[in-house]
């Protein structure tokens, strides 16, 4: 029985459920729209954030003991794989900007590869967890039921980041560069832009936000050398739907995987498992681009 | 050569010393299984990706047993070859296949998944070659799916629901039912066991709801279960879809709302051990727990175990472990290590396991366990993770059903 | 003296060898056209001037300095500025933008200056650039080399592709640029368009340099123009 305060209700999960699949896709977009290369490791950029906040709260953890570790994980954990994003840039898929994509997207997935089985060969595949925070761990009244305030809490800082991002490209001279950058990296370059750097401050932002999407995973879901596989499926049908490149297309993508989702559990719960899919085919057929993507590029 | 001459001429060579034996061994490999002082145990299992979590355990269990037997004075050598079925059939059938005709190995061991488990298995019987599951829970490869070749030495999926719908129909009162099944062949197979069971118990199931495997997010199956305000809420789901599942939960105050919560994946110590504190009072079923039974044979096992790994034992572990102890007894019970020899000690064969007496049913090939636990779990005095408060071990003979194959 | 010194340079697209053996000087506040056919090479020496196309051999020495293997931004940092073949404006940001991305603020040209000589460019400013005309895009690389700061220019087929009223209006405004005493370097089909803008030219055929000397000698020499720069003619490499 569908009745209004559960579709509303389905509505708020699919969405928050969206912000973290948009913390994890923006970068891919954000680093495909900018480098032009579809990194296929930034599903491993996720698990790390995860792994990283395990490591840091945990028993025996470098943060363990201080108050408020998990806050203090999220900004650490993101901040790590950020570093992690840098010299994963620097030394390995600098290299080959200039090559075809096929060559980067082997290269890129040879790295999902090293890094996966360097979680599996260092930490094992056992499943761990980290508790959410007392000072979240509450719910609040939401059309007559008790909903988890972390999942409220995944809203904010989703909405939060996007917004801020939405400021810094529109609004900051900085992301009008990563703008122009993006449009016409050539042109970029030869007008004084220190392309290069662009590239690395893209990847450590896109890095930095997979990092924020694994951290705020981890009391969310169970942590595995295996989680960045299913996440890194999720962020390309949600950048294909969105459109290749666009930042606001992953926002939106994000959440329309999110709660299509969700309501197709209401009413069609036997093709949930495809409807993402078919949600990628209507785009493809009807916008080739994705919903927010460049027709032809310019 | 026959068998029993070949295992002569080992016995003799004993005395030159075990490396000379193990050459002795090697050349004769090529000439067939027949007899000789080695058996060669391929395991097969996902040692890579989500699946590697049972994976890895039944490998570690197969390799302490192999040790312990080769530091023994055994006649009789366990030489273990790992290798990784990737949790899919067609590359478990291909990695089968290199085992058996390049390897020569005499027993394939393990498989976690079912659908890996039943390709197999029509694979080694083509080849004749023995194949033990100690871990896939499916009653296929012994029921419509069975044949002379395939043995497993675990308890099924059918025994362990059975038994825990039992025991929840027991330490419960509740009638109203809810289930949460992951969606492919385990998931729906316990429901209709558990749904047939406790429908005979006298219970009505109020909702189902079908997550896909590793979907990450719960919340819509939370809500509408607990909507259908349901007395008993039973999941088959494992591992990191059952922790991720729990972690949500906690977060809506599911268990708070749901009078009981019924795991039946027959693997909760894995569960346990990585949620910590998040963890949840339930009513289990599992198929080992290292606590249990309290007996000198487990206790050496659990000493073993923890000594070799520096962890406790989990249930794949241990039944991987005792499914190479069976092929060793069947192997002395029939006193040669072809594939026929093998056959025929493993029918009819009762040995011992960390967990108890197994019995090999001859006419299905299914093992019956003395003891299926359930219980319910909570937190215990001497576990820094939940364990099993209330034990309540169920015969397994009593919830076997009538062997349904044609052998 | 110089400001630029091309010497000898041979540039090749993969295995296709372009230039071969290109060499020009250019004295500091002159401004020189580079002349030549479809494919004899003029485009590719900008673009290995600014290091977009690298030579594999020869020098190119800016104020001084060799800037052989620097990157096109650091090159660009250095005072040359490139208004592009084609226009390539950044097309999703606003014409303030284009500016803004690429402004030297401690230059000579500020972003009012630039609007005072193309008022053009103010009244648009909130447009995006891929929205504006053929002449505004122009009139908006110009602006956006400018802004870098430049002590030189270098200027691709500035009038391609534009139409005669607007092609007169941006030579009036070019020459108002070129009268704040920037060196440029142009490229140019449109050899009237050259004519009246530059004070030297080097004109280019195959690859080389065929020719070299003052405007007015080039403009007395037929024989010349008809050789290298007639119209309808497309060299073939």
């Amino acid at each position: 029985m569908v009745t209004l305060d559960s579709i509303a209700l389905a509505i708020v999960s699919g969405i928050a459920n969206g912000m973290l699949l948009f913390l994890a896709a923006v970068g891919l977009t954000l680093i495909f729209g900018v480098l032009d290369v579809l990194n296929f490791a930034h599903g491993s950029l996720y698990m790390l954030g995860a792994y990283f906040t395990y490591f840091l709260v945990s028993d025996g953890g470098l943060l363990a003991s201080l108050p408020g570790s998990f806050w203090l994980a999220l900004v650490v954990a993101p901040l790590l794989v950020a570093l992690v994003g840098v010299v994963m840039e620097r030394f390995i898929i600098r290299p080959v900007y200039d090559q075809d994509h096929e060559f980067q997207l082997l290269l890129t997935f040879g790295l999902v590869l090293v890094i996966d089985n360097g979680a599996r060969i260092l930490w094992g595949t056992d499943f761990r967890s980290v508790s959410p925070p007392g000072l979240i761990d509450f719910q609040i009244n939401l059309l007559g039921s008790g909903y988890p305030f972390y999942n409220v809490f995944l809203i904010i800082v989703g909405a939060l980041a996007a917004l801020t991002m939405w400021l810094v490209f529109e609004r900051t001279r900085v992301g009008k560069i990563v703008r122009a950058s993006s449009q016409d990296r050539g042109m970029a370059n030869a007008l004084g832009v220190n392309v290069p750097l662009v590239f690395t401050g893209t990847f450590l932002l896109g890095s930095l936000l997979a990092g924020l999407g694994g951290a705020l995973a981890a009391p969310y879901q169970s942590i595995q050398p295996t989680m960045g596989e299913s996440i890194i499926i999720e962020s390309f049908i949600i950048v294909v739907i969105g459109g290749l490149g666009s930042f606001g297309g992953a926002f939106a993508g994000a959440l329309l995987i999110g709660v299509v989702n969700s309501l197709a559990f209401l009413y069609l719960p036997s093709l949930q498992p495809v409807i993402p899919f078919l949600l990628v085919a209507v785009v493809l057929l009807t916008r080739p681009a994705g919903l927010f993507g460049k027709e032809v590029a310019a | 050569m026959s068998s029993h001459r070949r295992r002569d001429v080992l016995k003799g060579a004993g005395a030159i010393g075990v490396g000379a034996m193990t050459s002795l061994a090697g050349c004769a490999g090529n000439q067939g299984n027949g007899g000789s002082g080695t058996i060669s145990v391929g395991h097969l299992a996902a040692l890579s990706g989500p699946f590697a979590t049972i994976g890895n355990p039944s490998r570690d269990g197969a390799d302490l047993a192999a040790k312990q037997i080769n530091n023994s004075d055994s006649d009789i050598e366990i030489d273990v070859t790992h290798a990784d079925t990737e949790s899919s059939p067609e590359t478990g059938v291909t990695k089968a296949r290199e085992l058996v005709q390049q390897e020569n190995i005499d027993v394939l061991m393990g498989f976690g998944s079912s659908s890996v488990a039943k390709a197999v298995s029509e694979f080694a019987n083509t080849q004749d070659t023995l194949m033990v599951t100690t871990i896939a829970q499916t009653p296929d490869i012994t029921t419509s799916g069975c044949n002379r070749v395939t043995f497993r030495t675990a308890s099924n999926l059918d025994q362990l629901t059975t038994a825990l719908a039992q025991t929840t129909d027991e330490m419960t009162d509740g009638t109203r039912i809810a289930g949460i099944l992951p969606d492919y062949t385990f998931g729906q197979q316990t429901w209709e066991v558990y749904q047939r069971e406790m429908e005979n118990l006298g219970a009505e199931v109020v909702n189902e709801t079908f997550p896909s495997f590793g979907q990450g997010d719960y919340q819509n199956e939370i809500q509408e279960t607990l909507n259908a305000d349901p007395d008993i809420v039973y999941t088959s789901m494992w591992a990191g879809d059952l922790i991720t599942f729990i972690q949500q939960a906690n977060g809506f105050d599911f268990f708070e709302q749901i009078p009981d919560f019924v795991a039946g994946s027959g693997a909760i110590t894995d569960v346990s051990r990585s949620l910590g504190s998040d963890m949840q009072e339930m009513i289990a079923v599992d198929r080992y727990f290292f606590q249990y039974p309290d007996t000198e044979n487990n206790q050496q096992f659990v000493d073993a175990w923890q000594s070799e790994y520096d962890e406790i034992p989990v249930n794949v572990g241990q039944e991987t472990y005792a499914g190479v102890y069976g092929v060793l007894e069947a192997a002395n019970a029939s006193g040669g290590t072809s594939t026929d020899d093998l056959i025929s000690g493993l029918e009819g064969l009762e040995w011992q396991a960390p967990e108890g007496t197994k019995t090999m049913r001859a006419a299905d090939h299914q093992a019956i366990d003395d003891n299926i636990w359930t219980g319910r779990v909570g937190p215990v005095d001497d576990l820094d993770f939940y364990g099993f408060t209330e034990m309540l071990p169920v015969d397994g003979a009593s919830v076997t059903p009538e062997p349904d194959c044609d052998l | 003296m110089s400001i630029l010194t091309v010497d000898d340079i041979h540039t090749y697209y993969g295995q296709s060898h372009v230039l071969h053996g290109v060499s020009l000087d250019i004295e500091s506040g002159e401004s020189v056209a580079l002349l030549g056919r479809n494919g004899a090479g003029k485009t590719t020496t900008l673009r290995s001037i600014l290091g977009m196309t690298p030579p594999r051999e020869g020098e190119i020495t800016f104020k001084g300095e060799p800037i052989d293997g620097l990157e096109p931004y650091q090159i660009a940092r250095r005072g040359i500025g490139i208004v592009p073949e084609e226009r390539r404006v950044f097309p999703e940001l606003t014409v303030g933008d284009n500016i803004d991305v690429v402004m030297d603020d401690d230059g000579e040209w500020s972003k009012d200056r630039v609007y005072d000589v193309f008022p053009a460019l103010r009244e648009h400013q909130d447009q995006l650039g891929g929205q504006l005309s053929g002449g505004q895009q122009q009139m908006l690389t110009i602006a956006r080399a400018l802004v870098t700061d430049p002590d030189l220019l270098l200027l691709d087929e500035p009038s391609e592709g534009l139409a005669p009223n607007i092609v007169a209006d941006l030579k009036s405004l070019l020459s108002d640029v070129l009268d704040t005493g920037i060196t440029v370097l142009l490229t140019e089909q449109n050899t009237e368009f050259a004519f009246d803008l530059a004070e030297r030219a080097y004109i280019l055929s195959k690859g080389d340099v065929a020719w070299r000397g003052d405007i007015e000698t080039l403009q007395e020499s037929d024989d010349v123009i008809g050789k290298y720069l007639s119209v309808g003619a497309v060299e073939v490499d």
